[in-house]
């Protein structure tokens, strides 16, 4: 027992070093590079909702608040699994040289994603203060929606991860395929605005799922339907009993192809 | 003289072919990409967006062409922004013009944008748009847009050599202008206080220029004015910018 808490605590400190390299790769050459992680989300929020008013006929309240939330978990959807697809591949060398796990790698890059979700957050604070958006108890929730969607997020990188080392156009793929679930998931567009026959395809993205129940519990204080939680809790499970199911079937092909 | 001319333009071609070529490297469509794309993209935002269009039959034919030259623009800044410090080795080295990586950058963009016109064609004659005369002020367009994009790329490349936070800014920009310009929504949907500012903005133009031309078959004058005027001072201001600014970034480098 107590070595298995020792490895993991080192599998924790590489995990910390690379997050730390990263980061200051990322930042060292930027004068206001920390600031960047705050600011962003907030230019969005501004111009998402001033230039998409128009479009929504039924008001909805808050509707800054509403674009900020949905684009902050998009964007850790976004970042999570486009840096986890690549992990394997760009991190070669570390791979071939140290005997960690290869899954080390792509939880890294998960967890640099929810860092900048993390600060996203923290801006979400005044924001919420300034709306005067009255919190409740039910704020809650958002821990079990964090695990939830993280876990999805987690299959989902494996998945790709795999597929990734066998063929990179993946890449250009999955890029175009994530501009496209902008679209589809809500992000600065309300529901009742889509037309009828999609509807139900939207009702079934995780990615817009994850969005409007954090929605349910910051900006309206509910609890979300149970259908959500039901939807919601089948994908994580299934993404990830088949992402970890792919991975080890196809880990032993892919490091030997590396 | 004439010889110059030439060998400027074989440097500018092998550097794009190199760029082309690193860009698809490992892929195995390759450049068919840059024709799969915007189909890729047409389909489905024409299925999320016609529904906000006033003419949703009109809607993918809108939304290709003003894309296609959103991109155009995009692309050509986002990848001539790191020109100089890419080609850190050969900047120096080298006795080719220093322009040149700018306008090879620019020159990839356009050549993928070439390559898009493919996917154009196959939505026009699939949709039946009428193409007549007025396809000559498309090519004058494209190329005002290209001297607005080489002005531009010349002072983001010369800012970027000092400071480095100008990458995150245009990256963060570049998407947030895309909903700005009306390349999603048409602009009778933004609100009414915005339309003026919309459309004095070059990067609406451009797009709208080559709309109408495909759409209706015609033009504005005065927005072909502006769209001149736009090109020609951005690009002089560009030149001059990074003519002022080059011997400090020959010493930073």
């Amino acid at each position: 027992m107590g070595k298995r808490v020792n490895v993991i605590e080192q599998y924790i400190f590489a995990i910390r070093q690379i997050n730390y390299k990263e980061y200051k790769n990322q930042t060292n050459e930027m004068n206001l590079g920390w600031l960047w992680d705050y600011l962003n989300p907030l230019i969005y929020m501004i111009i998402m909702s001033t230039y998409y008013q128009n479009i929504i006929v039924k008001k909805i309240e808050n509707f800054p608040v509403f674009v900020f939330i949905g684009i902050t978990i998009f964007n850790y959807y976004q970042s999570a699994t486009n840096g986890a697809m690549r992990s394997i591949v760009s991190n070669k060398q570390l791979l071939i040289k140290s005997q960690m796990p290869v899954e080390i790698y792509i939880y890294q890059k998960i967890i640099m994603a929810a860092r900048t979700m993390f600060f996203s957050f923290v801006m979400l604070i005044p924001i919420i203060m300034f709306f005067k958006i009255r919190l409740t108890w039910r704020v809650v929730q958002i821990i079990p929606i964090f695990l939830l969607t993280t876990i999805i997020i987690i299959g989902i990188s494996k998945i790709l991860a795999v597929l990734y080392v066998y063929f990179e156009d993946i890449g250009y793929l999955y890029s175009v395929f994530m501009t496209l679930m902008v679209f589809v998931s809500c992000v600065f567009v309300p529901l009742e605005k889509v037309p009828d026959n999609i509807r139900t395809l939207f009702q079934y993205n995780p990615i817009y799922i994850s969005i409007s129940m954090v929605r349910d519990c910051l900006m309206y204080g509910t609890v979300s339907h149970i259908s959500y939680w039901v939807k919601i809790t089948s994908w994580a499970v299934l993404l990830l009993l088949v992402g970890n199911k792919f991975f080890k079937v196809n880990k032993n092909k892919f490091v030997n192809l590396i | 003289m004439k010889y110059g001319i030439r060998q400027y333009i074989f440097v500018i071609r092998e550097l794009t072919a190199r760029e082309i070529k690193r860009k698809y490297a490992r892929s195995v469509l390759g450049i068919v990409w840059s024709v799969l794309n915007p189909l890729l993209f047409m389909i489905v935002i024409g299925i999320v967006f016609s529904g906000y269009s006033l003419y949703p039959e009109k809607y993918p034919v809108y939304f290709i062409t003003g894309r296609t030259l959103w991109i155009l623009f995009s692309t050509a800044t986002m990848t001539s922004l790191t020109a100089f410090e890419d080609n850190k080795s050969l900047f120096i080295k080298a006795k080719v013009k220093r322009e040149t990586f700018i306008l090879s950058r620019n020159y990839t963009a356009l050549v993928n944008l070439w390559f898009s016109c493919i996917a154009l064609l196959i939505v026009y004659i699939c949709v039946g748009v009428k193409i007549n005369w007025t396809i000559i002020i498309i090519i004058i367009d494209v190329f005002l847009e290209l001297l607005f994009s080489i002005g531009i790329s010349f002072i983001l490349a010369t800012s970027y050599v000092f400071y480095k936070d100008i990458k995150n800014i245009w990256n963060h920009l570049i998407f947030i202008i895309a909903h700005m310009v009306a390349v999603f929504v048409p602009i009778e949907r933004y609100p009414k206080n915005l339309h003026q500012i919309t459309q004095m903005n070059p990067l609406y133009i451009y797009p709208n220029i080559a709309r109408q031309c495909v759409l209706y078959g015609t033009f504005n004058k005065k927005e072909l004015f502006i769209a001149i005027i736009w090109a020609v001072v951005t690009f002089i201001l560009g030149i001059i910018y990074f003519k002022i600014r080059e011997n400090e970034i020959v010493k930073k480098i």
